[in-house]
């Protein structure tokens, strides 16, 4: 079935869904295949965590959805349906904009994501004015909604301050602010606590799951800690060096893993 | 008698910028009084949130910094004003793993090199002996001898970590302070790297001070636990005598919560509703640091330092309430 | 696939050590260009006396300004001399020159650099605030200024030319030595018990250097440049010392009628000097990446 919303035409909840993808990188003597036939749904409303050790090529996958990838990297094959229309068979005029509408990303370090030359208001007032062809003040008032959505505290304090004077969980939930201004259909969140502490972690995975609720934002979690899937994801794919070796429910994944490197990963834990 | 081999007395460690023109001084303490002791073979595990000056006390408890008030001792020397001829032959019994196993090693140098360093600053060893001790150090780590001849680029993360190891244990020293030695390293990776660190552990009776801000680490590694908090110790449970579930501190009570479930099942309604300010910690020395965060504080909490005091055999609290 | 990784980092990191250096460079056009002509260059100088085919210094005032032939491969200049002879001495001289020159900045600026650096507190202060006033003095004018102080020759001009420009690698080299430091290598340097003369020539010499060696190669075109500006105004070589500087000199008169006199030399020059440069970007390039 399908519907049209206010974004575009999407498909019955899958906000993202990727077909045989496969991506390789070009090196001086050799290429890698760093990402091998893949395939992956996001559903609206629901977090996907995408879980791999370093060098599995999830983040590859989360650059190559938003059309961030390396230069050295080229897609043989493969579609990445995003709310609905191939982007890997969209014309490069529209791209950039369609992407921006209907995704958004957060990296692992907070404080490298965010301009420090620039207050936190310029940069979430440069976003909102991307998108929108609005009087600076109007997206002021955005703005500061914003910051508010993502339970930061005394946001007209906020707005004036630059990155390097608040904390990586703020940065961080600034970065959610910024990647979710227009409430956009996906969310890629690649290693968003690993260089929080724990009681930031809780509180950022919290802003995750309340915006997945009241948003319907899909958010596809990209992540190595297994207690970060436990803690809030609803289906988990499990990658290795390339390949989805296992997927399913949180709850499947947990109580019943199939696949020897998910026993060995979920062995692993502290 | 326990031996204790490393301590602090009241140590402090802040930083200080004056403004020229307004003559302000700006402020920021880093450690605030601490006496820790560490007796040999009992391993403490400080726990800590960024910015709760772990690292910091780490650092100058091995004498990599100094501090501006008090002093840390090893086995009752002061190593915290002496020169760094003066440091040097402790050094063989004072080592650190540090945290960032990428920005560790030399890069110009191979990781072999980087091992017969350490060695022939401290012995006179030949040239077979250096190879013969760097190549045992790397078997005993769980790297195969060749990587020796490797550059430390040429490593995975966890093969780096245990080359770092190698480094600071080829000369069997007595006390060890690892600053977060899994935090960088991969979630299959850190329960193999916690497994050896504390079969070295036994295998050469060392005593660690593992610093880390994961509440899971501890149990493998080591038997007392103590909170950090804004520079100072808030609790500090003997792991021997009692359990780490009996923690009293609000603060600990916090981080307790905040670990993430181990299955979906044990998965929490999550109670970190309010949004804290972790930027904001009261400067004072007159009240308790945790209070603007606090459940349960009391009036007396603002006006008043808590002391760690013991509320049971092995188990220290620094709290009003409790 | 994780073997394929591990095999791309291990050739990565040979990339970084010096043969690999080697390697990024002949992948630059540029860069090889560049040092083809300097090891031409080179060549030339070191077999001058082979290569050459006439004296340099003889004089034959019955050949004056003829032009190509045989014998004389660019013609004579005005005192009969062999022009082409000239030029590959020349070569020697600027080559030499330079050598001493940079030999002596480096001297000087690389032990201050590394000591202000290293130390930090009251003695990079001092060493800074010495370093500033020698920055704040035009170098040339003062380069000049000794050199006309001094009896004017090539040895007075070295020292003249050493002694103003060591200054602003010093600065270079102490904020390389300050960032260094910086690194959590030099943490683990002290914990392994090293001496402060150790983690200076060990570590932060050993981890500077890449980049000093492409400043001092960028730095001979200047130098050359310089070397021949001086002897161009008399301050450095003496005639009849074949340095290219000098045959622009004595070509000076002969600019309307013999304008070759001037061509030849000043294209030495500019190739040696275009050589030099384009391998030093080759380096910093190859270094860099």
């Amino acid at each position: 079935m399908q519907y049209k919303t206010k974004q575009g035409v999407q498909s019955e909840n899958k906000a993202l869904e990727i077909r045989s993808l496969s991506l390789d990188y070009i090196m001086q003597d050799q290429s890698i295949h760093a990402v091998v036939d893949l395939n992956l749904v996001a559903r609206t409303g629901k977090i996907t965590a995408l879980v791999g050790e370093s060098g599995s090529g999830k983040s590859t996958v989360a650059l190559a959805v938003m059309g961030i990838q390396d230069k050295n990297a080229v897609i043989p094959g493969g579609e990445i349906y995003l709310a609905g229309t191939d982007i890997l068979s969209m014309p490069k005029k529209g791209l950039r904009s369609y992407i921006s509408n209907h995704a958004g990303i957060i990296f692992q370090d907070p404080i490298d994501s965010l301009n420090p030359l620039l207050t936190v208001g310029e940069q979430l007032v440069e976003a909102v004015l991307i998108h929108e062809k609005i009087t600076k003040k109007q997206a002021f008032t955005i703005a500061l909604n914003q910051l508010l959505a993502v339970s930061l505290p005394q946001p007209e304090e906020l707005m004036k301050k630059y990155p390097f004077m608040l904390s990586g969980g703020m940065c961080q939930r600034v970065m959610i602010a910024i990647a979710s201004v227009f409430r956009p259909a996906l969310l890629i969140a690649d290693e968003p606590t690993t260089a929080l502490d724990v009681t930031v972690q809780a509180q950022i995975l919290h802003q995750l799951d309340s915006m997945r609720k009241r948003d319907g934002t899909a958010i596809l979690l990209i992540t190595h800690d297994l207690g970060v899937v436990a803690e809030i994801a609803d289906d988990v794919c499990v990658m290795k060096d390339g390949y989805i070796v296992e997927s399913g429910t949180a709850d499947d994944i947990f109580s019943n893993p199939q696949h020897t490197y998910t026993r060995q990963l979920l062995a692993a834990a502290l | 008698m326990e031996v204790v081999l490393a301590e602090t007395l009241n140590i402090r460690k802040t930083y200080e910028k004056q403004n020229l023109f307004t003559k302000k001084r700006d402020q920021v303490s880093a450690v605030n009084g601490v006496s820790l002791k560490i007796r040999k073979g009992y391993s403490v595990g400080l726990i800590g949130e960024s910015g709760s000056g772990k690292s910091t006390l780490g650092r100058m408890m091995v004498g990599l910094e100094t501090p501006t008030e008090g002093q840390a001792l090893f086995r009752g020397q002061s190593i915290s004003n002496i020169s760094l001829r003066q440091m040097r032959p402790l050094r063989r019994n004072i080592q650190m793993i540090f945290q960032n196993s990428s920005s560790v090693f030399d890069t110009s140098y191979t990781v072999g090199e980087s091992i017969a360093e350490v060695i022939k600053n401290s012995e006179k060893a030949s040239k077979k002996e250096c190879l013969e001790k760097v190549e045992t150090i790397l078997e005993q780590v769980g790297l195969d001898a060749l990587y020796a001849q490797r550059y430390p680029k040429e490593l995975s993360g966890g093969q780096r970590q245990r080359a770092n190891i190698a480094r600071a244990l080829v000369l069997h020293p007595e006390f060890v302070v690892c600053d977060e030695p899994v935090s960088s390293l991969d979630y299959s990776l850190r329960k193999q790297i916690l497994t050896l660190l504390n079969d070295l552990r036994n295998k050469f009776g060392l005593t660690y001070l593992f610093i880390t801000h994961d509440l899971s680490c501890v149990p493998y590694v080591c038997d007392i636990m103590a909170i950090m908090y804004a520079g100072k110790i808030v609790e500090q449970i003997d792991l021997k005598k009692n359990s780490m579930q009996n923690a009293l501190h609000p603060y600990t009570s916090l981080l307790f919560s905040c670990i993430p479930a181990k299955v979906p099942a044990e998965r929490k309604k999550c109670t970190v509703e309010s949004i804290i300010d972790t930027t904001v910690i009261p400067d004072s020395k007159y009240c308790c640091r945790f209070f603007p965060r606090c459940p349960c504080c009391t009036e007396r909490c603002t006006n008043e330092e808590p002391l760690l005091k013991e509320v049971a055999s092995g188990h220290f609290v620094a709290c009003h309430i409790v | 696939m994780q073997v394929k990784i591990q095999a791309v980092k291990r050739s990565n990191a040979r990339f970084c050590s010096s043969h690999g250096i080697i390697n990024r460079i002949f992948t630059q056009k540029t860069a090889v260009f560049g040092l083809l002509i300097v090891a031409l260059i080179i060549i030339i100088a070191i077999a001058a006396s082979v290569i050459a085919p006439n004296d340099p210094l003889k004089v034959n005032m019955s050949m004056r300004l003829k032009g190509p032939s045989s014998l004389y491969w660019l013609g004579t200049d005005n005192l009969g001399r062999c022009i082409a002879s000239r030029l590959i001495w020349g070569a020697r001289m600027s080559l030499i020159y330079s050598m001493c020159v940079l030999g002596l900045m480096m001297a000087i600026g690389i032990p201050i650099g590394l000591l202000s650096g290293y130390a930090g507190g009251r003695i990079d202060t001092f060493i800074m605030r010495t370093i500033d006033i020698f920055l704040s003095l035009p170098t040339f004018l003062m380069a000049l200024a000794i050199a006309g102080m001094l009896e004017p020759s090539v040895k007075n001009m070295i020292i003249a030319m050493a002694s103003v420009w060591w200054a602003p690698y010093a600065r270079i080299i102490r904020g390389m030595a300050m960032q260094t430091k910086q690194q959590d290598f030099m943490l683990a340097a002290k914990a392994a018990a090293c001496t402060h003369t150790q983690i200076i020539f060990r570590h932060i010499l050993r981890n500077i250097a890449p980049p000093i060696i492409v400043m001092a190669t960028l730095e001979i075109g200047s130098i050359i440049l310089a070397i021949a500006s001086f002897s161009f105004i008399g301050l450095g070589a003496q005639p009849p010392t074949p340095e290219w500087g000098i045959m622009l000199s004595d070509s000076k008169e002969f600019m309307q009628t013999q304008p070759q006199l001037m061509v030849y030399p000043g294209i030495a020059i500019i190739v040696t000097v275009m050589a030099f440069n384009l391998l030093g970007e080759g380096l910093k390039n190859a270094i860099q990446n």
